[in-house]
């Protein structure tokens, strides 16, 4: 985003809103880049978003490798997020996914399409809600097949 | 161009010996180049405004930044829109339920109102303004929704390179502080304009009480003002209940806060040369 750029009044006034919140929240914008996510959410993927500021959809997908219950990618169609921008409507969804710090996570994630006066589809505002870990969902071993932070 | 306040005043028109210097009339401003007009709101200081261009052939741009009553009070007694086949284009906030004639309609209509916009004698154009930027008779403006309560825009209104951002109801603090120019209401608009008139309602007491009205208090508006490098302030929309000698010190406060440019405070009959 260039010097002079803003965020459109909506995407704000949703991170103002998500920054107050107790429970995770994502903003993404029209392009499905990570352009906020909030306290709760830093828990969630063990990094703080003054850490990692903006962050580009492919980055995200990459590093949060996203993938059904048994292990299977989720496609990136499927996203929450994706899919309430694509539809104009509510989306929800239950997967796995790495942590910045390489844990694997069960979550549900709620994403509603953020839609402007203008009728524009501006992003999503997403939910997430970690679920409890039983033994076989979650592992604190590093996915071999997954990028890396450093590597992203 | 030529900007002249018509009205400084918000929420409600203010008369009396308390704000002679500063002026009681609610929001009205126009900006003038020698080929148009565009007058930003029109809320009681637009009657003036009228008598003064009453019969001048320049075409009119009427630029709401809401409907508020504050903002559109003045539109029944504008003098233009009795003229016989006058062209008057008036611009307001988009939405999504109804058009800017319906809404205008609830209030120039009975029982609120005699008359009806059909009533008017002059050609009005109602649009709903792009939120984007476009040129009309030699000027080139800029809309943007900003934060307020309900569909709410600030203008920018620019020609021969020099440029006048309008953001008369601006809260661009709430629920954040004003740090980060990105995730700033309002901030592309005003970047780098001449002259900023911005919303400056409050004392810095008065906003911790009133957060999420839509206003600003002085310190906010020069904290907005250092952050879009404004050249020139011009606090607006003062609070009603405030006198003279309180947008003085308000005055006074702003400038010793604002890090670099000037800073006034609007008053009726202020006339800025650009």
């Amino acid at each position: 985003m260039d010097a002079m750029a803003q965020y459109d009044v909506e995407l704000i006034l949703a991170r103002q809103l998500a920054g107050g919140l107790a429970v995770p929240v994502l903003l993404v914008d029209d392009r499905g880049d990570t352009v906020f996510f909030n306290e709760p959410a830093e828990v969630l993927f063990g990094r703080r978003f003054d850490d990692v500021n903006a962050l580009s959809f492919e980055e995200r997908t990459s590093l949060l490798a996203p993938r059904y219950a048994d292990g299977r990618p989720l496609p990136v169609t499927e996203l929450p997020g994706m899919q309430a921008m694509r539809d104009g409507r509510p989306s929800h969804a239950a997967f796995h996914m790495h942590g910045f710090d390489g844990i694997l996570r069960p979550v549900e994630a709620t994403a509603i399409p953020l839609e402007s006066a203008r009728g524009h589809i501006l992003g999503a505002f997403v939910v997430l809600w970690p679920q409890d870990s039983s033994p076989d969902d979650a592992t604190t071993e590093p996915d071999p097949n997954r990028t890396t932070p450093d590597q992203a | 161009m030529r900007l002249k306040v018509w009205g400084s005043r918000g929420s409600i028109a203010s008369a009396g010996p308390d704000t002679v210097r500063y002026g009681g009339n609610t929001s009205c401003v126009s900006v003038e180049s020698e080929t148009a007009i565009c007058i930003l709101d029109g809320g009681s200081g637009l009657r003036k405004a009228g008598i003064e261009f009453d019969g001048d052939p320049r075409p009119i741009h009427l630029l709401l930044t809401h409907l508020h009553m504050d903002h559109i009070q003045g539109l029944g007694f504008f003098r233009p829109l009795f003229e016989i086949e006058r062209q008057i284009d008036v611009w307001g906030p988009p939405s999504t339920t109804q058009d800017l004639r319906e809404r205008l309609t609830r209030y120039l209509s009975p029982p609120l109102f005699p008359i009806r916009i059909r009533d008017f004698a002059a050609r009005v154009a109602l649009h709903d303004s792009p939120l984007d930027t476009w040129s009309v008779d030699g000027f080139e403006l800029q809309a943007a929704t900003v934060i307020h309560p309900g569909p709410t825009l600030g203008y920018r209104v620019s020609a021969g390179g020099r440029s006048v951002t309008y953001l008369s109801d601006h809260e661009p603090a709430l629920g954040s502080s004003l740090g980060r120019a990105e995730w700033t209401s309002g901030h592309a608009l005003a970047a780098g304009s001449d002259v900023l008139i911005h919303d400056g309602q409050y004392t810095t007491d008065e906003y911790r009480e009133r957060v999420g009205w839509g206003h600003s208090s002085v310190a906010q508006a020069a904290a907005f003002a250092d952050l879009a490098r404004a050249e020139r302030l011009v606090l607006f929309h003062h609070e009603p209940d405030h006198d003279d000698e309180t947008v003085d010190a308000l005055l006074a406060e702003a400038r010793s806060a604002r890090r670099m440019g000037a800073t006034d405070a609007a008053s009726e009959g202020m006339t800025i040369e650009l």
